[in-house]
C-alpha cells in the first residue's frame, strides 16, 4: 500500500512530497529519497534521517509531535546539528539530530534560558542574520550554514512595545488639533496664541478686549478628553494670583470665580475638573460645552468670549 | 528590598542620559539595552546600545519604544559578538517613571531578575537614580517596582 511521506531539507526549501509502499526497506527509500531530488543535488554524503529515530534526553521538550516512522523524513549531510540559541547575550546550545522539530527546539531552549512558559508565548526562534522564523514541525536540520553542522537561532518576539503610549497618544492628538481651522482661524484672527507645550499641560495666552494677554495652562491628559486649567503667572511659574485675574459683570462672572478649585480650574462647562458635579451644564450651555473634535479651540473660544464681553474688567494689578 | 542591583560607572551613567534625551528630543520616548555582567549578586552595565542603532525605522516612525523580530535579533547579535549580557533596559517617559500596561505586558528580557529602568520626563531633568524607577521582572508576567530612596539605593553609581 502506499504512504504519502513527506521530506524536509536544507536542499529543498519547501520541501518534497513522495509516496512510498509501507513495506519498502530502509535502501527502497533511501533510494526513493534521492529520486526526488534535482538531479544536481544527489550526492554520496546524503543521508536520510527519520523523524521517529528522535533524540530520547529532549523529548520532554516535545510540542505536540506525534512521530510515526516513515512519515515525515529528513535528508542532508549532518547526523548532528550544533544548534546555538541566543538570548539577551545568553547563549544555549545542545547537539540536536537533524530531524528534531524547531518546536521542541524552542521549548528545550525556553526551559534552559529559564524563562516560563506563560512569558514565553509570543517568543519564537529566527535564524541568526534572516528574517525567517520557522514553523514548529520544521527540523532543525534545515537550517544549517552553508558547509557546517551549526544552526545559530535568536530567541525574539514578534513585536515588542514599551512606553506609555496612551500619554503620547494625547500629546499626537493635541498637535493635531493645532493644526486644523477651529483653532487656526483664532489664531489668525488674534484671539489667542500658541505658547508652550510641558506635557501633559499647554500653554495658550488668550487675548482680551483691551489687547491685554492672559495665559492659560491647560493639563490636557487624557487628550482629547477635556482639559483643565486657569490662568497662568509665567513670571512666578505658579497659578495666577486672585488680584491678577480678570473680572467680568453678571453674564460671566460666576464663571471667572476665583475661589473654584483655589483657582487652578476655570468654572466652565469644558473644563474636566468643573464638569464633574455640574452635568445640568451640558444642557443650559451647550455651545461652551466639550467637542473632542473640535478640541483644544473649543476651550479657548469659550476664554475668549469670557474676556471679550462688554463686562470685562481689567485687573486692577 | 533596598540592596544594590545595579552598578553603573558614572560616566556611562551621564553619557546614557544624555543619549537618552537626545534621541527623544524631549518628544518622543526612547531607550537603550544596558549591557555588562551578572555574577547573581549585582548586575555590572559596562556599555549600552541605544534602541534607535538598532531600530532606526522603528524609532523614527514612533514616539514610543517599539521593537520588531529582526531589530531585536540585531540587539542579540551584538551582544554575542561583544561577549556581553543584556543586565537591564531603559526607556523614557514623558512623566513619571511608573510601568505603562505595554511595559508591564512586554518584558524586553523575559528571564525573572531582569532589571527595567524608566527615566521620566524623556531624560530632560537631569535625573538622578532617585528620580528613575526601577522595576524587577519576577515571571509569570510578575514584576516589583521601586522609587525614590528605593531606587537610589538599586543603582550604585561608581566613580
Amino acid at each position: 500500500m502506499l504512504k504519502r511521506t513527506i521530506i524536509h531539507s536544507a536542499l529543498v526549501k519547501d520541501g518534497l512530497v513522495i509516496k512510498l509502499d509501507d513495506q519498502s526497506s530502509a535502501e527502497q527509500v533511501k533510494q526513493a529519497v534521492f529520486a526526488a531530488l534535482p538531479h544536481e543535488l544527489r550526492t554520496a554524503d546524503l543521508e536520510v534521517f527519520d523523524e521517529a529515530d528522535d533524540d530520547v534526553e529532549t523529548r520532554p521538550f516535545a510540542d505536540g509531535e506525534e512521530l510515526r516512522r516513515g512519515q515525515i523524513l529528513h535528508v542532508g549531510r549532518c547526523r548532528q546539528v550544533e544548534t546555538v540559541i541566543r538570548y539577551a547575550g545568553r547563549v544555549v546550545q545542545h547537539q540536536f539530530v537533524p530531524a528534531t522539530r524547531i518546536g521542541r527546539v524552542r521549548r528545550w531552549a525556553i526551559h534552559h534560558l529559564s524563562i516560563s512558559a506563560a512569558d514565553a508565548n509570543e517568543l519564537v526562534l529566527q535564524v541568526a542574520g534572516t528574517s525567517i522564523q520557522p514553523g514548529r514541525d520544521q527540523h532543525v536540520g534545515s537550517y544549517v550554514e552553508a558547509g557546517a553542522c551549526v544552526a545559530t537561532f535568536d530567541l525574539v518576539r514578534s513585536y515588542t512595545i514599551n512606553g506609555d503610549v496612551t500619554l503620547l497618544q494625547g500629546r499626537a492628538a493635541l498637535e493635531a488639533h493645532l493644526e486644523t481651522a477651529p483653532y487656526l482661524v483664532g489664531e489668525v484672527n488674534g484671539r489667542w496664541r500658541f505658547g508652550a507645550i510641558d506635557w501633559p499641560c499647554a500653554m495658550f495666552d488668550v487675548f482680551a478686549r483691551d489687547g491685554r494677554p492672559y495665559t492659560l495652562r491647560l493639563d490636557c491628559e487624557g487628550y482629547p478628553g477635556m482639559p483643565t486649567g486657569a490662568f497662568w503667572d509665567v513670571q512666578q511659574g505658579r497659578w495666577l494670583s486672585p488680584d491678577g485675574w480678570p473680572r467680568a459683570g453678571a453674564r460671566f462672572g460666576a464663571a471667572l470665580r476665583t475661589d473654584w478649585q483655589g483657582g487652578t480650574a476655570l468654572y466652565i462647562p469644558c473644563d474636566r475638573q468643573s464638569i464633574a458635579g455640574h452635568e445640568q451644564w451640558l444642557q443650559l450651555y451647550p455651545a461652551w460645552t466639550w467637542d473632542p473634535s473640535v478640541g483644544v479651540a473649543r476651550y479657548l473660544e469659550v476664554v475668549w468670549t469670557l474676556l471679550n464681553g462688554d463686562d470685562y474688567v481689567a485687573p486692577a494689578a | 528590598m533596598s540592596h544594590p542591583l545595579l552598578e553603573v560607572p558614572a560616566r556611562l551613567y551621564r553619557q546614557l542620559i544624555h543619549d537618552l534625551g537626545v534621541s527623544g528630543r524631549g518628544v518622543k520616548e526612547s531607550g537603550a539595552f544596558l549591557l555588562g555582567t551578572n555574577d547573581g549578586r549585582i548586575r555590572k552595565v559596562s556599555s549600552y546600545l541605544m534602541y534607535e542603532a538598532i531600530a532606526r525605522a522603528s524609532s523614527s516612525e514612533h514616539n514610543y519604544v517599539a521593537l520588531t523580530a529582526q531589530e531585536m535579533a540585531a540587539a542579540w547579535d551584538h551582544c554575542y559578538r561583544v561577549g556581553l549580557e543584556v543586565v537591564a533596559d531603559v526607556h523614557t517617559h514623558p512623566l513619571g517613571p511608573a510601568q505603562s500596561l505595554s511595559d508591564r505586558a512586554h518584558p524586553m528580557v523575559s528571564v525573572a531578575g531582569h532589571v527595567a529602568l524608566i527615566v521620566p520626563h524623556f531624560a530632560m531633568r537631569d535625573p538622578t537614580p532617585a528620580d528613575l524607577g526601577v522595576h524587577i521582572f519576577h515571571g509569570d508576567s510578575r514584576w516589583m517596582s521601586m522609587f525614590g530612596e528605593q531606587a537610589r539605593a538599586a543603582i550604585v553609581i561608581t566613580q
